[in-house]
Formats: structure tokens, sequence, C-alpha cells
């Protein structure tokens, strides 16, 4: 008997259809994995699975009980255990303090009156527990920190280890590896391995990154517009053709170095591009932690530079400072020769500043249309609102399908396309662009990096930060690596390779198959 | 039908009177993103400040460019840029608060400018109000419905046009979900967002001075009331759609009047429930579905620009500072004891008594908003319910007033954790206008009974006598207010450091991920809601006893409001905060009552501001001061250890912005 049988399942919001008629079965102490494009249905799966969702059509099974009826939290207390790709920690709460208060939330055994007469703390035995549970996943150190002070991967251990509370009968873990680093990556799938050797609970594991896939599951599905497409053995299911055209994209051109593509460099300028983006010494924190330590380094006309470093060394705030969105302690920024220098985040803008921030970037309340014009009108006045929205249209014809819904809606993969869309629909001397293709699909990625390399060569530059460090540093001309708040490097391509595969590990050149 | 036309006519106009407060508000919610308690505290504000000038014999419009042109814009000018800039980001329910704050700041202000006193016949803009302009079936027709039909109309029709086509309506929609996204764009989301504040304040003084007349006086009371009824009829446009809320509102004063009409005059429900029925309405839309209720909004994504938020839990201290502070805090309250007992005069013996009684009601909300999560704005209501309790038991079967007082908490918790069932579906701005339209059919209708609450006349409650020993002088009062304080706050203490507390803690920060390890978020919400009820009856039944008389006014909903503001101004997460938030509420009140009657609500003033602070600090004044403090001591004794931590400055984790 399956451990877990799904039924028919359907779930449609707003007119689309997340899940149709999906039937799966996973079976006791089986590992499976479960990729797919974005907006294919994974995470709406889970939520089925789990009672967050109701969905439309379809039953769940649970070693034999059907469980439609149960809510979330009884479905849990049935031995599933589930990680979130956006985490859902405790906030305040210590891990062990996560784990505890999961011990008893899961056997249910807390009670009012056990409060009142004291007995509400943790015995001994749950104590043990969750130290196990913490030396498992090898938190055992930061065991008493607030969560708001771990890392990604580390905050995203902690979900692990509750998840793991109570010995469930079956793990759900959705895209535990994203937005961490090489040495993060590493680490996480060492966990896993060591989990899957100690727990014989089943897994079923959402991930666009194949190589962590192929270190934890023996078998793989594959989801598209809410459709199982494969089901099989690993190493089957990833020669499947159809597979490879839905999910994996097509196979990978060779690029052109981009020296050679460039438009020419004026000859008024003396054969040098002119400096677009000057950084000099800046600092910044976040109320009491420093961010970044006199941080310098310039960006030329026509140019792209990659920011690269270790999840936490100050990327994203330097993408932040620069288009003034975090304000600088120390230091002085130009840009286009004009001091910026703690300017409002509109006025640099409209010096012709394009920021594409890290996760969403489009107004989730607005529709898609308005996200657009929201983004024009400052740059063309009233008039050329409808030229340029057409013009938008004809570059993104996905957009113009879908113009009348909510961003919010929208998958992944569609509200990046969207923010690009924004950014790009008015000329933009510089481009800030922080982890776009963070949590898209294989084929999603490629799209995203065409898309980049057409906008340099139409002679915008580029600042681009990239969980894909291997094919960011294909695209640009120079890095500049971050270490704990500090460039550590700033130069040609070639050399920077080696500088960043010492900060992000070997395993950080990327996560194609 | 003509009998029914008579009463229905006459609805129209007060119909349109809740649509355009209605529209105010949906307007300011669009806008800011501020459910705007405090529209109808503007709206009184001007309608005073014309009635002030007409009565010094200024020319109308001179009084109307005055009150509604130039006070209103400035006053939502004022309100931006003191208050609500820095909200912009803020969740919700923090941007309520402050919101609340203003609701009970902005009336004590214009007190204390213009005096008290009835205003009576407030003047209309145009048209005299009580003249019969013409009959429609028979049924007069007076300038003031004229007029307030006519504006109405015009009004919302020319800003749902304005909304749904400009660009300003676009940006101020933008603004509202991400200021920092709105200015990538190279917009000026400062300036979007104050000429919100603007416009919605000139829209609330238009409100203001066109409704006055139909009211016999003018009271801020009234305007509360009929922000109430705006927001049930806001409720049928799902806070959202203008025409749907126009015709709400239409409908709601339709219905209301001809109610009225066929209900038996001169029974307490007819009396009650005309005026309280907008609130039955509101309670009863946002229960009954999603579409009701303001719509869910999105973070904003760029909110990890900001500096992190303030930790609700205390850090761990050394052990040395963690002690001494144990010490001092035990210090501080012995010689509190001491001194009101040894020192203090009567009247002031009275007053840290009552504010240890309050304290306890305070200790109701540290449970459910503090602990679960929850805004509830009938938690005086729920005092009341034990002081009733008490008092009527009292009077009918001699019943000892602490036996009473417990079996009011009891009573109290079975009305909380009834009220907690249609509000589980709701949760922030939802729960919030569900319990206040709660506590103000209590105030119009239940507590109106004289099985309840007995009207105007109240009850008479006797002080207790508990196993021959009597707490008839305030001195021995004290003692057993201290007794209940202690055993309250301890049960709160257990609650917060078990199971049940941790649990309500994980579930205030993440529904989903409480619900995926196994939290019952259902039943604690419940278990919340009851058990603060039942605290709060317990101190109300202990306040009528103090007071020895009690009647509905002691407890209205202006209390409920009160209590908020005061316990989230200066700690809604610790039990010192709920007390130190009692004891100030009742000294400040004592020292207020020498000055001139005109200063009478100056306490209201000071909280209703303070708690703007809420925003920056939501752990309080006591527990940042408490941090403060301890951060130096805990300095101190690193320094005469000599034990410095290396500086090794936590470096900012990035991707936490997720």
């Amino acid at each position: 008997m399956a451990l877990l049988e799904a039924r028919d399942i359907s779930k449609r919001f707003g007119g689309i259809d997340a899940l149709s008629k999906l039937s799966l079965e996973i079976a006791e102490g089986e590992s499976v994995g479960l990729v797919g494009p974005n907006g294919a249905g994974k995470t709406t799966l889970f939520n089925c699975l789990l009672g967050i969702e109701h969905p439309d059509t379809g039953s769940v099974h649970f070693s034999g009980v059907p469980i439609d009826a149960l809510p979330t939290y009884q479905r849990a207390r049935l031995g599933i255990g589930r990680t979130f790709q956006r985490l859902e920690l405790f906030a305040g709460m210590t891990p062990r303090e996560h784990l505890l208060v999961t011990e008893r939330a899961r056997s249910g055994t807390g009670a009012l009156w056990k409060d009142l007469v004291g007995t509400g703390r943790p015995t001994t035995a749950e104590r043990e527990q969750s130290d196990e549970l913490l030396a498992l996943v090898g938190l055992s150190d930061e065991a008493d920190v607030p969560v708001e002070a771990l890392s990604l991967g580390h905050g995203r251990l902690v979900e692990l280890a509750r998840a793991l509370v109570g010995e469930p009968r079956l793990l759900m873990l959705d895209e535990p590896s994203s937005g961490l680093d090489g040495n993060e990556r590493a680490e996480l799938i060492e966990i896993l391995r060591r989990v899957r050797q100690h727990r014989s609970a089943a897994v079923v594991l959402v991930e666009h990154d194949l190589e962590m896939v192929a270190s934890v599951v023996e078998r793989l599905l594959v989801l598209d517009f809410g459709k199982l497409i494969a089901d099989g053995p690993l190493d089957q299911v990833l020669e499947n053709q159809e597979v490879r055209r839905a999910y994996l994209g097509r196979a990978r051109v060779e690029p052109t170095r981009l020296e050679e593509a460039h438009a020419p460099v004026p000859a008024a300028t003396g054969g040098r591009r002119p400096i677009l983006l000057e950084v000099r010494d800046v600092s910044a924190s976040y109320g009491p932690y420093r961010a970044l330590f006199s941080v310098s380094f310039s960006v030329n006309e026509g140019e792209a530079v990659a920011l690269v470093g270790a999840n936490g060394a100050g990327k994203s705030t330097v993408a932040r400072v620069v288009s003034g969105l975090v304000p600088t302690t120390t230091g002085r920024i130009l840009f286009d020769g004009k001091e910026v220098t703690n300017r409002p985040a509109w006025m640099i803008a409209r010096l012709g500043l394009g920021h594409v921030n890290e996760g969403r970037s489009v107004l989730a309340s607005l529709t898609v249309e308005e996200n657009l014009e929201l983004a024009i009108r400052p740059a063309v006045g009233r008039h050329g609102v409808a030229t340029a929205l057409e013009r938008a249209y004809a570059s993104y014809p996905r957009l113009a399908e879908r113009k009348n819904q909510l961003a919010g809606t929208l998958s992944g993969g569609e509200q990046r396309l969207l923010a690009l869309a924004r950014v790009l629909a008015v000329p933009r001397r510089l481009l800030v662009v922080d982890e776009l293709s963070l949590g898209l699909a294989p084929s999603v990625v490629d799209e995203v990096f065409e898309t980049l390399r057409a906008v340099l060569l139409s002679g915008t530059s580029l600042l681009i930060v990239e969980q894909h460090v291997a094919r960011a540093l294909e695209l640009v001309d120079r890095a500049v690596v971050l270490t704990r708040g500090r460039v550590s490097y700033e130069g040609r391509v070639e050399d920077a390779a080696q500088v960043v595969s010492g900060v992000l590990g070997p395993t950080s050149a990327g996560s194609e198959p | 039908m003509s009998q029914f036309i008579s009463y229905a006519l006459p609805g129209i106009p007060y119909g349109c009177a809740y649509a355009l407060m209605a529209c105010g508000l949906v307007l300011t919610f669009k806008a800011s993103g501020v459910f705007n308690l405090a529209f109808g505290a503007q709206a009184y504000v001007s309608a005073l400040v014309f009635y002030v000038a007409v009565q010094n014999g200024w020319p109308k419009w001179a009084a109307f460019v005055i009150a509604v042109v130039v006070l209103g814009p400035l006053l939502g000018f004022a309100l931006d840029r003191v208050l609500f800039q820095y909200t912009r980001t803020a969740p919700p329910l923090v941007k309520l608060v402050p919101a609340l704050g203003l609701l009970i700041a902005i009336p004590s202000v214009t007190q204390m400018i213009f005096g008290i006193g009835q205003r009576l016949a407030p003047p209309a803009v145009a048209l005299n109000p009580n003249r019969v302009y013409f009959r429609v079936a028979s049924v007069a027709v007076t300038g003031e419905e004229i007029l307030t039909t006519v504006v109405t109309i015009v009004v919302v029709a020319a800003l749902a046009v304005a909304f749904a086509s400009s660009t300003v309506g676009l940006r101020m929609r933008a603004v509202v979900e991400s200021p920092r996204m709105t200015e990538l764009d190279g917009i000026r989301a400062d300036r979007v967002g104050t000429f919100a504040w603007v416009l919605s304040s000139l829209f609330a003084g238009l409100a203001g001075v066109l409704l006055a007349p139909i009211y016999a006086s003018l009271d801020p009371a009234n305007f509360t009331a009929l922000l109430v009824a705006g927001a049930a009829a806001a409720a049928v446009g799902g806070f959202s759609s203008l025409p749907l809320t126009l015709l709400g509102g239409v409908l709601l004063g339709v219905v209301q009047e001809v109610l009225g009409g066929y209900l038996p005059s001169g029974t307490v429900l007819a009396a009650g429930l005309r005026p309280s029925f907008p609130f039955l309405v509101l309670a009863v839309l946002l229960v009954a579905g999603r579409s009701f209720r303001p719509a869910r909004t999105f973070d904003d994504p760029l909110a990890a620009c900001d500096p992190p938020a303030v930790s609700l839990r205390p850090p761990g201290r050394i052990t040395e500072v963690a002690l001494g502070s144990r010490a001092f805090a035990a210090f501080l309250a012995a010689v509190f004891i001491v001194l009101v007992v040894v020192v203090v005069p009567g009247n002031w013996e009275y007053t840290f008594t009552a504010g240890l009684v309050i304290a306890i009601i305070l200790l109701s909300i540290t449970v459910l908003t503090g602990m679960s999560g929850q805004i509830s704005l009938c938690q005086a209501a729920f005092a009341a319910i034990g002081a009733f309790t008490a008092g009527q038991l009292a009077t009918h079967f001699g019943t000892a007033v602490m036996i009473g007082a417990l079996a009011g908490g009891v009573l109290a918790a079975v009305v909380g954790a009834f009220i907690s069932l249609p509000g589980l579906r709701l949760g922030g701005i939802a729960l919030a206008l569900f319990t206040l339209s709660f506590a103000l059919l209590c105030d119009n209708v239940l507590f109106q009974y004289s099985w309840s609450g007995n009207g105007a006349s109240g009850l008479i409650v006797p002080r207790p006598l508990i196993i021959g020993i009597g707490f008839a002088g305030t001195g021995a009062f004290f003692f057993l207010a201290l007794i209940v304080l202690t055993i309250t706050s301890a049960v709160v203490w257990l609650i917060q450091h078990g199971t049940l507390g941790e649990e309500l803690a994980a579930l205030r920060s993440t529904e989903v991920g409480a619900a995926s390890v196994g939290i019952d978020v259902r039943r604690m919400r419940i278990i919340a809601f009851t058990l603060s009820a039942a605290i709060a009856g317990i101190g109300g039944g202990l306040y009528a006893s103090l007071q020895q008389t009690v009647s509905p006014t002691d407890f209205n909903y202006e209390f409920s409001l009160i209590f908020i503001v005061v316990v989230a101004t200066i700690g809604v997460y610790s039990i010192t905060g709920a007390i130190a938030a009692g004891l100030a509420y009742t000294t400040i009140q004592q020292l207020i009552s020498n000055l001139p009657s005109r200063y009478n609500s100056l306490l209201a003033l000071i909280f209703g501001l303070a708690a703007a602070t809420y925003v920056r600090h939501p752990e309080g004044v006591v527990e940042y001061g408490r941090r403060w403090v301890l951060d130096r001591a805990e300095q101190f004794a690193n320094f005469l250890t000599r034990n410095d931590a290396p500086a090794d400055p936590k470096v900012a984790v990035g991707s936490r912005s997720e």
C-alpha cells in the first residue's frame, strides 16, 4: 500500500489550471524528486497535499486513509513534515525553541491546565530529542541564537529539523537550495544524505538544482502545466525528450565573447570607455548591523560587471546602495559624473538607472498593464504611454495575453519577465539586476540571460548579482568579488574565476546538469 | 405602500451621509493603506470650526473655505508628515494603532481649543436645513436632505471617475504596496503619499460640514457612529468599489428608517436597534464573506531595506545583570506598596488602587494582542459584562462580590468564545471592525436593559467581604487588588512561558508555518479570546466594586480604544507593560483632574499621539527603557570583569529579504 496516494487532484486559480487531474503515489520510505518549470504547480501540489489549499477535485489518502476532510494541523500530526521555499520560521525564537514547540504541537499534548500547574515546560526527554535533531542537521552551535540572526542556509536547516520532529513518515521539501551559495548547497546535500541514513521517512523534494536532486532521490516526477509528464527512475526521466523540452530548455550554445559583439568604443574617449558609475569607499548598515565596509568599484559605459560573493557578503546591499534604496554611512557614489550619494531613489531613477530587485519586483496588487504604465509614464509623459506599451507588448507577447491579470497571480517566471519588461520599457543607462534567475527553471534562466545579453548589446550597462555565477561570468567583462562586506577582488573575469571558486566552493559553477 | 414610502424616503439622505463617509474611508484606505478610523474625528474638526466661525458672524462661504478648503488639507498634510509617512511599509494592523490614537486624540484637542459645551443646531452650508422645499408622494423634503443627497452623488461620481482613470490613483495604489518600488520607477512616492492624505482629509472636512446638521448637536461620538455606519456601507463595496459603496450606504439608510418606522416604539429594542442597525450589518457582512472584507495586502518586497525590526522578545542577559534587574524590580514594587500604605493621601491611594484594577483589565490585551496578535476593540465590553454580572448578582441575590466578579469572568469568557467563533475567519482590520461593532451594539442595546447594565441609572456594587475580612476601606481594597493582580499576572506568566504561549508566539509570526507543525490555529485563537475575555471580566467586576457603582458609560466603546492605545504605547508584550500602563493611566488622569475642565481629555491626547511610537517601537516604552538601561548595565559589568566581547559586528544577511 502506498504511503501517500493522490488521485485526480485539480486546482484552478483565476481561470488558470494550476493542477489538472493529477495523480501520484509515494511509497513508504521512498525518495522522490519533483521538478518542473515555474508555475507548473509544484508548490500548489504541496499545499493541496497538506490542506493549506483545498483542491477543486480529487482526493488524498495517507497510509490508506482519506485525509481530505482533515485540516492542516491534523495532517501534520499524522506524520507529514514540510519545509517552505519562502521561510516560515517563528520570529524571535531560537532553533531549539522551534523544535520544542513543534514536539508539543505534533503530539498535541499541550493543554491550558498543564501550563497553569507549571508542567507546560519541556521535559528532559523532549530536550534530548531536540538536541539529537539539532546535531543531525548540524545546528548544535547555533541552537540558542534567535533565527533572525541565522543565515538563509541555516534558516533552511531549522525548517528541515522542525519538519523532522516526531519521526514523520513523509517529508516534503520545497526548494531547499533556493538562494543558497555553493558552500551552503554542498552542506545541505551532505545533511540530506545524513537524514536519509538516519531517518526512514519518505522524501518528496521539489528542486530546480538537478545536482541536488540527483544526489538525494531515486525516482523523478516531472510536472508541467499542472500535469505529470514523466514518472520513473531518475536517469531514465532525464533522457526523456519531452522533459528536456519542457524543463531543461535547449542545448546551451557556446557564448560569444562580448568584447567582440560590443558597439565600438568612440575614438574621442581615447579608446577607453568613460566611467558611468563610480562607488568610492562606501559603507552601509541596517540599523546596528554593518553590511558594507569601504567598498569601491566602478562600471564603465556599455560594460557589464558582476557582483559575486557568498550569501551575506553584501551583494544585494551594494545593489540597493547604488539605486538609493539604502543610505550610505560613508563614501560617495557618482553616476554619469553627478554626485548621487544618498539622493532619493526616484532622482537616481530619473538619471537613467533601472533596478530589478531580488524576489518579487512587480507590484502584485496592480495589473500587468498598470505595472507597465507606472514604469513608463514618468519617462515618456502622458502621450508616449500608448506607444511605449505597444512596444513592450511586442517584445513580450506573453505579457500582452495577461495584461489585465493581477501581477501577483502570475507565476514566478512571468513575474520576472514583467519585472524586466518594466525596467526595459524606457531607455536606461545602467541596469542593476539582483538575482534575476533565482528560483527559475533552467529553460527560463536561458531566456533571462538572453534578454540580458540583448540589453547589453543595445548599449545599456549592467551591474548584476547572480546565483548562477558561471553563467554570469560568461556575460560580463569584469567581476567584483565581495567577502564579508569588503571587496576582495576587482578585475577581469578570467582571474576572478579562481577567486570565486575559493570564496564559494567548487560546486558554485551553476546548477545545470 | 405609502406608509412604506414615508418611512423609506427620509432614509435616502441618511444613506447618502453614510455613503459619503464610506467613500472617504475607501479613498483613504486605497490611497494610503491606512484604515483611518480617525476619519470621523477629522470630519468633526471641520464641522466644529465651521460652526464656531458661523457663530462668530463669519459669512458662510468664508467659514466653509477656512473649515474645509484650508483646514482639511492642512490637517491631512500634518498627519502625513508627523505620523503616517513612517507607517507606509508597516503591516495594516500596525497602521491601525496610530489611527486609533488619532480617533481619541483629535476630539480632545478641539475640546482644549474651543472648550466644552453643547453646540446645538449646527448650521448648513447652503439651503435652509429645516425648510420643506417640495414633497415626494406627500413626504416632505427638507433643504438638508436635498443638499446631502445631491452633494453625495456628485462627489462620489467625481471621485469614482478620477480614481479609476487618473495616473495619480494608480500611483497611490502602487505606493500603498511598496513606496520603494514606486521610487525605482522615478516617482516621488513621498509626495504621492502626502497627496493621498491631503485629498482624503479634504474629503473628511467636506463630509463633516455637510453632515453636521443631520444631528441636533455637534458631538464627536455622532461622527464615530457615522464612521462605523460608513464602514458598513464600505463593506458592501468590498472596501474598494465606490459605486457599490454608494448603493450600500443608501440601502443601509433606507432599511434603517423603515425598521425604525415599523418596530414598536418605546421599547429598548426599537430605541437601540435603529441607531445600531449599521453596526449589526457591518458585523454580519464581515463574517458573511471574503468579498465584504478589506482586500489582503501584499508585503513590500523591498522591506529588507529597512533596519531589522525590533525583537519582541527581550534579549538574554548575563547572569549578574538579569539578577540585578529582577532584584531592582522587586525593590521598586516593595517601595511602591510601602509608599501607598504609609505615605500617600487618600485620593492618591484610590488612584493607585484603580491603577492596579485597570492593569488587570489591560492584561487581557496582553493575552489577546500581545500573545496571539489579534486586535479586539471590545475589551471594555467584556469588562462591563463582568461588572454588571457582579452588580446584578449582588443586587438580586446578595452574592459576594468576588464570587460575582468570578462569575462575571466566566460569563465574559462565554461571550468572548462566541465572539471569537465568527471572528476566526477574520483577521487584522476586519476583526477590529467586527469587535468595534459588537462594542457599539452592547453600548446601544444590550447594556441598556435593566437586567444587564440598567442603562443610565446603572447598578450599585458593594465592596467585598471575604471570610469575615472587610475590604470597605480603600487601603484594604488596595491589597485585594494587589492579590488579584498578582494571581492574574502569574496565570498570564505561566501561559506565556508554557506550551500555549509558545504555540501562540509561533502562530503570531506565521499561520501557515504553525499549522504545518501541527498547531491547531483555530483552537489557539479561541482559547486566547476566551481567556482574554475572562480576565477582562474579572477586572471589570473588581473595578465596579472599587467604584461601588457602575453604569454602561464607565465601559463604553471609547474605553476599549483608549485601553488598546495605552497598552500599545507602554508595552503590549509584557506583564510589566500592562501594570505600568494601568498605573500610568490612572495617575495621569488624577493629575489632569486638577486642571480646568476643558483639559479633561488631555490623557486621550497624550496617549493618542504617543500611540505613533508603536510603529517604531512595538515593544513599548517600558521595555524600550528597560533594554536601554540593561544594555548599559551589561556594558558596565563587562567593563568591570574585563570581559570585553571581541568587536565582530554581525554582517547583515542580505538574503533575509525573502
